[in-house]
């Protein structure tokens, strides 16, 4: 299913493309993407997916698959050199079930360029207790320069504060939200 | 969506419903309303699912192996006296637990016996969580000189040589490995830290027979845990109320006493146990120091999840070993994000609380004798050691009335499931 999807889209792709620098692109994009992005790429094929122009452009021109960060949930950091893009699956963070976080860097003034000159230390603690997470999570440098933490793990209900600690040239900024469960 | 919509039509009639039983009952013992948070809450202890599957062991729900561990969990022969079985402290007549405040086998052990009713749905086990699956836990008891004092070489010589056990082995894991040959493979042999004769035993082995040997260990151990997690309890009456909650059947909402609901709205309520007790299984899975003075008085000597923390990365069955069904599972990214820190000194394991009622003393050296003590203790905190520095600040003397701490072992009562099926009580052919 994920195969002939990724194939129609290739197709697509191959029949409508005009630059073939640009299509050389576009495929090592869709190939290094997620199967999530994958499907977003073939979705963007779809004639009416991206826009509701009423004249059908004779030829559409190729899209980038859209980011993975985009409708992520976003902070920013504490003295606003930084924004933070994070999402977290399942999409809802479960009391007391481990979940996986992936967080994006992006400077304040430029909020769609990824980073990957920072570095990202994700951590949470719930400060009404006096305790941090009962684990270390294990951090994925993905290759759209986020980072992802897999094993978090929120073992109590109550109020959580979520850290983006953002560091570079030795100056540290953290973003900070949190997040209540019941 | 369906379910959604019905909880809340049914919302109203639930409020109104407990009070409506307990008038009904007792005019003068009132029984609490309930509001919607706090009905969700409750409903997140009941019901309860069937126990997560165990990918690390593959023959976790195997049924063969289940009556395969049935007859190991109650085998004796392979104990360095010839008497002691799991079943020795973990009896099926007292809730596979043994009513003592420390464990007892050929010595004195320095924690509690943990009942294994319901162990399927523990995310680490023993009091410090050193054994990250339940097949890794089995080990452990059958080779400590102060528990069952055997041996892996004994274990595996007994099951080659018994017919019924050999048949039953080979039948799930192939052929066991010939070990006739008693100076090739010393009967005496195992690896220890504090047996000093029996490691060096071991050492003296050939490799690719130890090898041999700690297959046949890790075979066993995951029949110990297909056995196990078949002693799985049934429904409460604390479930049966909950279902009242959800359809309103007034015969269900009797399952709990006026006394027994006020408690179940403190545990989720003014007591916030439900912090540390959460979920259907009534526990959080993880650790923490509720500060309780050691039977040998203070100072505290055991580490608890400090030590525990440590030792389950360490553990040469665990779910990232090579022995291990699933390397790469979720179980082996689990133990690789232990964190190991000085505040988890002195932690244990949150119990649950399902069939408490049956397995007293409490606690990790069964300091408390009843419930009502547990609860006490909770109230006043009276005598619990100051936290250390960095240590969770959660627990708070609750100050609880004689009504509330009678009210809230009352709930505590309505957690005691029916027992397993009495075939899986005893050994395998035995009546
Ligand atoms: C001498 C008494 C004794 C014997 C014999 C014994 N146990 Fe235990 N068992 C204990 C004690 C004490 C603990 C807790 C030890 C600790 O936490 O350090 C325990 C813990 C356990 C646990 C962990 C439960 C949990 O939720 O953490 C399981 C499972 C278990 N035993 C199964 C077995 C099996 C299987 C055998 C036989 C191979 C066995 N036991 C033999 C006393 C015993
Ligand atoms: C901070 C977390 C936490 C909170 C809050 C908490 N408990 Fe516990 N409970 C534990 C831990 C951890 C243990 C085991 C401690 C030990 O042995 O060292 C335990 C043990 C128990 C036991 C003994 C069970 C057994 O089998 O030995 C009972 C009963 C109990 N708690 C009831 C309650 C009640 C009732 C409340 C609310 C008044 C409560 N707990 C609040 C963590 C908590």
């Amino acid at each position: 299913m994920k195969l002939s999807l990724f194939l129609a889209a290739l197709g697509l792709v191959l029949t409508s493309c005009g630059a073939p620098r640009a299509q050389e692109t576009r495929l090592k994009d869709v190939i290094e993407a997620g199967p999530a992005q994958r499907e977003n790429a073939s979705r963007a094929k779809e004639p009416h997916a991206q826009s509701d122009s009423e004249a059908p452009a004779p030829k559409p021109a190729p899209q980038a698959p859209p980011p993975a960060w985009l409708g992520a949930r976003e902070t920013r950091s504490g003295a606003g050199a930084y924004l933070v893009r994070w999402r977290t699956e399942p999409a809802e963070i479960p009391m007391n079930d481990e979940f996986s976080l992936r967080a994006w860097v992006f400077a304040a003034d430029a909020p769609d360029v990824v980073l990957r000159d920072v570095e990202l230390v994700i951590d949470a603690a719930m400060p009404d207790h006096g305790h941090g997470m009962a684990r270390a999570p294990k951090f994925v440098k993905r290759d759209d320069g986020s980072i992802e933490a897999q094993g978090m793990l929120f073992h109590m209900p109550g109020r959580w504060e979520l850290y983006f600690d953002v560091s570079k040239d030795e100056l540290t900024e953290r973003a900070q939200v949190h997040v209540e469960l019941e | 969506m369906k379910r959604r919509a019905s909880f809340v039509a049914c919302l109203a009639l639930l409020c109104a419903l407990p009070a409506i039983v307990a008038a009904a009952q007792d005019p003068a013992a009132a029984a609490p309303e309930f509001d919607a948070k706090t009905l969700t809450r409750i409903r997140q202890h009941s019901p309860r699912p069937p126990p997560p599957a165990d990918p690390t062991n593959r023959v976790a729900d195997d049924p063969r192996a289940a009556a395969f561990g049935q007859r190991l969990f109650f085998e004796t022969r392979w104990s360095k006296n010839g008497e002691i079985s799991c079943a020795t402290c973990h009896e099926p007549e007292r809730a596979f637990t043994d009513g003592k405040q420390l464990g007892e086998g050929l010595g004195k052990l320095e924690r509690h016996t943990p009942s294994v009713l319901d162990v399927a749905y523990n995310r680490w086990f023993f009091w410090d969580g050193r054994a990250d699956t339940l097949w890794a836990q089995a080990p452990g008891p059958l080779e400590n000189d102060a528990e069952m004092g055997a041996t892996r070489v004994g274990a595996a010589a007994l099951v080659a040589e018994d017919a019924a056990l050999r048949a039953a082995y080979t039948e799930l894991f192939g052929a066991p490995p010939d070990v006739a040959d008693r100076t090739r493979f010393p009967r005496d042999a195992k690896p220890s830290a504090t047996n000093a004769s029996a490691n060096a035993a071991w050492l003296g082995m050939r490799e690719e027979d130890r090898d041999a040997i700690d297959v046949v260990l890790a075979n066993l151990a995951k029949s110990f845990a297909a056995y196990q997690r078949k002693l799985v309890t049934g429904p409460a009456p604390f479930d049966r109320f909950v279902e009242g909650l959800v359809d309103g059947d007034t015969t269900k909402l009797a399952a709990l006493s006026p006394s027994a609901q006020r408690g179940l709205a403190l545990f989720v309520g003014k007591a916030n146990c439900r912090l540390c007790h959460s979920g259907p299984n009534f526990s959080d899975g993880e650790f923490h120091a509720l500060g309780l003075v050691p039977l040998a008085g203070p100072p505290p000597r055991d580490s608890g999840r400090h030590a525990g923390a440590k030792l389950v990365k360490e553990h040469p069955f665990n779910a990232a070993s090579r022995f291990s069904d699933a390397r790469d599972g979720d179980a082996a990214l689990r133990l690789s994000t232990v964190r190991s820190a000085p505040e988890m000194w002195g932690e244990f394991k949150t119990p649950s609380l399902r069939n408490v009622a049956r397995t007293a003393p409490y606690m990790h050296e069964g300091q408390f004798t009843t419930l009502e003590q547990v609860v006490r203790f909770y109230s006043t905190m009276e005598g619990a050691l100051p936290v250390g520095h960095h240590q969770e600040t959660i627990l708070q003397p609750l100050g609880l009335t004689d009504v509330e701490i009678a009210d809230l072992v009352e709930f505590l009562r309505t957690l005691d499931g029916t027992d397993p099926p009495e075939e899986l009580r005893r050994p395998p052919g035995a009546r």
